[in-house]
């Protein structure tokens, strides 16, 4: 006995260091992110000098002025977007305990893009408020997040129980094929409401590919507060998802609540991927494998998880804006082909580590 | 009926006679291509319709019916083709009843090759279309099998690794829609699968190569039935298996390839038609590969036509429609599906 003690004692010690050295690696690389995103661009002479200059005294010179309303906003909703999907990611996975578990793959990206779509193109209740808004999709964005919010429930709640989370017992790929399906389905009716109205398809095709160009302050502003929200859920369930990672019985024996904690969980997910997809288009992968990268750098525990996961789904959106500018070099593409691109490949990689037979 | 909750695969009802329902088909497509090619944003009367199309109308007609209407309903019938019979090659191939054309990852590999010839190199001519879909085509299936492969093929896992294989091969197409904006119709095409604006000159480009493979398969038939007892007997029946279900797979990938080229992506018709001729003629591949090509061909048809009538002169595309339909089937099939 009191050997075991010691040994877990132990390696909560060592632990510690990697959980240090993570987090620093990680606030670093956000950071050196931060600035390569707010300084590179077709704009010459912007550098980290602006960056720095344009927050402490503002001058009103062109290089500040882009990089006040153009660069900085950009970062930081990449930022929060990648964050955003993090979040999502975690709480599904620690949710449904299921390692492939991911706002893209579960229908929810599916059905707020589809809501929002509806909005956009006036099929849905209010019409957009000015339809030439789609150029730039979220000038009105506060109409926008409820409307995002009813669609990830949508989708969400359909995979769930299609996928036959409710009745127990469920198979991962099983989930996953539902997911899919339901994504199919749903992006299939908002292709059809696009097409309907025809006129903005050139946006469109750019806003479903997942970009955070374009965007302005009031995009972080719609965003932020329920990034804060998300953040406040896993806080309050990280417990609970290290015990329900032992076992659903497991966590009951303890004295939690399952329903509570998927109820609690599913209105975080649906906040923030909902919340991520308005701003953002749909975004596909990040929340499916920073969880994981996170898994693999610090281990299980959700109360780590929670600070780390934001992070590096953070970083990692970052860096993807940025790489997306270099495809098509001055154009523009979407960050969300670099998040595919790479992110297909560890979803490939994690179907031959998970056991699915 | 309680042996086919066991296996997707046996539920064709034998008592009558399928070459009836084959042709009863048959009758049900030749009407609705009449149809058709009558409605859309102007109303052809039925008779007038027919009176055109074998040229002797009033010519009032004329360049509406033969340039615009025929061409496109032509293209439903070989790209309906083309998809579902590829379907019905891989699910027999595989035994695999979720397994389609989507699924492996074929769709997604022959839409990039086809979006690369047509978006990044439109100086080459579209008679090499069949050519690239089915090269890119055979590149994704080859990966997503490569990959799935451990220790057999297990349904599940082939349907993860095409789905994640499907997916960069996607943002690949996404990449060249949002890098070459202009072509807006070739962008509508893959976003959705329509047979919007489809020409003589495509029709001519893959007919033949769709015909060739559709003849293939049919010579095909009597292997196929084979493997479908499973490998042993296959190989006690004298079928060399590994070679035939690779040529089969081949098959597969070039008829899905070169409708995926045409067409984009009319979602589902791979899965579901296989399925639906199975229930209607039972599991024999000769007379199960004609019903599934003319399954597959109405339900193209009838996407298509629906998407014309729905809000005229806007058309929804027939992918749009067939995925409406074809998510849910999926789903259901998920579930009768046991083997997990």
């Amino acid at each position: 006995m009191a050997n075991t003690t010691n040994s877990v004692s132990t390696r909560r010690v060592s632990r510690r260091l990697p959980y240090l050295k993570a987090f620093v690696i990680s606030f670093l690389l956000l950071i050196i992110g931060l600035l390569l995103s707010t300084t590179i661009g077709a704009v010459e002479g912007i550098n980290a000098k602006v960056f720095f200059l344009s927050l402490v005294q503002y001058d009103g010179s062109i290089e500040h002025l882009i990089m006040r309303t153009l660069r900085m906003p950009r970062a930081a909703l990449g930022a929060l977007v990648g964050a955003n999907l993090a979040i999502a990611g975690l709480l599904m996975q620690g949710i449904s305990r299921n390692p492939l578990a991911s706002p893209g793959i579960f229908g929810v990206n599916a059905g707020a893009s589809l809501f929002v779509a509806l909005t956009f193109t006036g099929v849905y209740g209010a019409a957009a408020t000015d339809a030439s808004s789609i150029t730039l999709p979220f000038v009105g964005p506060l109409g926008i997040v409820p409307v995002a919010f009813l669609g990830a429930a949508f989708g969400g709640v359909l995979v769930y129980f299609l996928g036959g989370v409710a009745s127990g017992r469920v198979n991962p790929v099983r989930l996953v094929l539902a997911g899919v399906a339901v994504s199919t389905l749903l992006a299939s009716l908002m292709k059809g409401a696009i097409i309907l109205r025809d006129d903005q398809t050139d946006s469109i095709v750019f806003w479903l590919a997942g970009a955070v160009d374009g965007s302005d302050w009031n995009d972080v502003r719609t965003i932020l507060p329920w990034t804060i929200v998300g953040l406040g859920t896993t806080v309050y369930l990280a417990v609970s998802l290290n015990l329900l990672a032992l076992g659903e019985d497991v966590a009951v024996g303890l004295g939690r609540n399952i329903h509570v904690i998927r109820a609690i969980g599913g209105l975080g997910i649906i906040c923030v991927a909902g919340s991520a997809v308005a701003v953002a288009g749909p975004i596909t992968f990040v929340g499916l494998i920073v969880p994981h990268i996170c898994r693999r750098l610090i281990g299980v525990d959700h109360r780590v998880l929670l600070a780390l996961a934001p992070l590096l789904g953070a970083t990692m959106m970052v860096y993807s804006d940025i790489l997306a500018r270099f495809i098509a070099y001055p154009f523009e593409s979407p960050a969300g082909i670099v998040t595919a691109l790479v992110g297909g490949p560890y979803f490939l990689y994690l179907t031959q580590r998970t056991r699915i037979d | 009926m309680t042996a086919t909750t066991t296996t997707a695969f046996d539920s064709g009802a034998r008592t009558q006679n399928p070459w009836v329902k084959l042709y009863i088909l048959l009758a049900i497509a030749v009407g609705l291509t009449l149809y058709s090619i009558g409605v859309g944003a102007i109303r052809v009367p039925v008779w007038e319709t027919v009176q055109t199309v074998f040229g002797v109308g009033s010519g009032k007609f004329d360049y509406i019916i033969q340039q615009y209407r025929m061409p496109r309903i032509a293209m439903a019938w070989i790209v309906g083709t083309g998809l579902a019979v590829s379907g019905t090659m891989i699910q027999g191939v595989i035994r695999n009843p979720l397994a389609s054309p989507e699924i492996i990852g074929i769709t997604a590999g022959a839409g990039l090759a086809s979006a690369v010839l047509l978006l990044g190199m439109p100086e080459v001519s579209v008679q090499f279309l069949p050519f690239v879909s089915f090269l890119g085509g055979l590149i994704a299936a080859a990966l997503v099998y490569v990959l799935a492969f451990k220790r057999g093929i297990s349904p599940a896992r082939l349907a993860l690794v095409g789905i994640a294989v499907s997916a960069v091969f996607t943002s690949g197409i996404d990449y060249l829609m949002t890098s070459f904006p202009v072509q807006l119709d070739l962008a509508l095409i893959w976003l959705a699968g329509s047979l919007w604006a489809r020409s003589w000159e495509q029709c001519i480009a893959i007919a033949p190569w769709i015909l060739i493979m559709f003849v293939g398969c049919l010579m095909m038939a009597h292997k196929l039935d084979v493997l479908a007892l499973g490998d042993e007997q296959a190989i006690g029946l004298g079928v060399r298996v590994e070679p035939t279900r690779l040529l089969a797979l081949a098959m597969a990938v070039a008829l899905a390839g070169a409708s995926v080229a045409v067409c984009g992506t009319i979602g589902f018709v791979g899965l579901m038609a296989p399925h639906m001729a199975r229930r209607l003629v039972g599991g024999q591949h000769h007379i199960l590969l004609p019903t599934a090509a003319l399954v597959g061909t109405l339900l193209v048809l009838i996407a298509d036509t629906l998407g014309r009538i729905i809000s005229p002169p806007v058309e929804v595309p027939a992918g749009v429609i067939t995925s409406i339909v074809g998510g849910p089937y999926f789903i259901y099939l998920l579930y009768r599906h046991r083997g997990w």
